[in-house]
């Protein structure tokens, strides 16, 4: 291959002529940079420079800033990958202990209200776990996790925070089934606290929108019932203790001969009880106050 | 022509590349990409494109990052331009020992002959160690080797 270098020297002018264009150009440039100091300021031949490249230099440095920061980028997502694992497995971790301390939280919350109720309640109690629901929609029982073992008795009544919510149909050595107050098979005695009408509840269902509600039966047609009126146990059937809280009166229906019925919606929520009292003997009080 | 117009392009790829590259390390301590494609030039085409591309080198140079009082460069590297391709023209220098120790003369005047001048138009220069002026030179050189390497691989393409 001809190299550039041997090529050159074909194409080599006389010397004498070249030492003339020395000469030449050496003058041109010391008058440029005579007018230089003279004139001072920024020259035409510079100006024309800048303005020509300073757009392809602001070009290039941005093309070089975009593949060096591209370069970055690689080198960075390298590890990106399994930085992105960790974390996500930290945070998994995270939200458990997050979920377990807020239901610890939660449950000690729960726990502080029953125990500030227990030594106002009209009777001596234990409290229990809500071990199950029954799923059907037959019936309206729970599972506790205290027995015969515990001093749990058939018929013994159960309450929550906010007032009855049913009896104790089956005892076992170390646990119990309740049987709801809004179970339809179930029912209760009871007297409106302002009013004193008296009345039996039992379960039924809201036809809107399914919710459990009491079915007040008996109440005269000529009775003063009002809505929101505090209904109680009366303790007529021998199976509640008397002046506990069973709810308030929703609404009333038109009388029908003697009687009109009344709804009445449960005080206790048996979807969101999670401890509740079960009672080892009677010991009338008066009404347990909500809390 | 075409090798010229080639030559001159590269010398101002060259100018930008020592632009851009500066922006990120600090390159212009150790190589001049400018004067390495006048070297390169001159050895190639003779004396007065040597001049020429000497000059333009400097002036370019000088226009775009210097100060003061600019031409003092590229006066120095008409002359070297010239020098160059009278050397170029006359004798074949294509091994890597004799172009290294040109290109180390080379940088080592530029840099000499600049240092000198430059003061007597006001400016003044980076005056380097005899240590710091070698090490410049020969990194330089170094670069020019590779360069040099590099555009002569296709000569007959674009000639």
């Amino acid at each position: 291959m001809e190299s550039l270098v041997a090529r050159a020297k074909n194409d080599a002018p006389p010397l004498r002529r070249s030492w003339m264009w020395l000469l030449a150009f050496l003058i041109l440039h010391l008058v440029a940079i005579s007018r230089q100091v003279d004139a001072g300021g920024i020259s035409l031949f510079e100006r024309t420079v800048f303005s020509v490249f300073s757009p392809i230099q602001n070009s290039t440095s941005s093309v070089a800033d975009g593949l060096i920061g591209a370069w970055h980028s690689f080198v960075d997502l390298r590890d990106v990958g399994s930085e992105n694992e960790r974390l996500k497995s930290r945070l998994r971790e995270a939200e458990m202990l997050l979920l377990s301390q807020r239901a610890a939280v939660e449950e000690t919350a729960r726990l502080r209200v029953l125990l500030d109720l227990q030594p106002r309640l009209p009777m001596a109690t234990l409290l229990a776990d809500v071990v199950a629901r029954n799923a059907s929609p037959w019936f309206r029982t729970i599972s506790i996790d205290r027995g015969s073992n515990h001093g749990v008795v058939e018929g013994a009544t159960v309450l929550s925070p906010s007032g009855v919510l049913g009896r104790v149909i089956t005892v076992s050595a170390n646990s119990a089934t309740v049987q709801l107050l809004v179970d339809r098979d179930s029912g209760a005695a009871v007297i409106t606290e302002r009013g004193r009408v008296d009345g039996i509840v039992s379960g039924f269902q809201d036809e809107a929108d399914g919710s459990p509600l009491l079915l007040m039966k008996y109440v005269p047609s000529l009775a003063l019932v009002t809505p929101g009126e505090v209904v109680v146990t009366s303790g007529l059937d021998q199976l509640f203790e008397k002046g506990l809280v069973v709810g308030t009166v929703l609404r009333i229906d038109e009388p029908v001969g003697l009687f009109k019925d009344v709804w009445v919606r449960p005080s206790a929520s048996p979807a969101f009880a999670e401890q509740v009292f079960v009672s080892l003997s009677r010991r009338e009080k008066g009404t347990v106050p909500l809390p | 022509m075409r090798s010229n117009l080639i030559a001159l392009g590269l010398l101002l790829f060259a100018l930008l590349l020592q632009g851009v590259l500066s922006l990120y390390i600090p390159i212009s301590d150790y190589v001049d990409l400018p004067l390495v494609v006048a070297t390169w030039f001159a050895l190639s085409r003779g004396e007065i494109p040597g001049m020429v591309g000497g000059s333009l080198s400097g002036w370019l140079t000088e226009a775009l990052f210097g100060r003061g009082i600019r031409g003092v460069s590229g006066l120095i590297r008409l002359v070297l331009g010239f020098a160059l391709g009278l050397l170029g023209s006359r004798f074949l220098i294509t091994g890597g020992l004799p172009r290294f120790v040109l290109l180390l003369t080379v940088t080592v005047i530029d840099t000499r002959a600049y240092e000198w001048i430059a003061p007597a138009f006001g400016m003044s220069p980076i005056q380097y160690s005899p240590l710091a002026m070698t090490i410049r030179g020969s990194i330089n050189a170094t670069v020019g080797l590779v360069l040099f390497a590099l555009f002569e691989r296709r000569p007959a393409k674009t000639a």
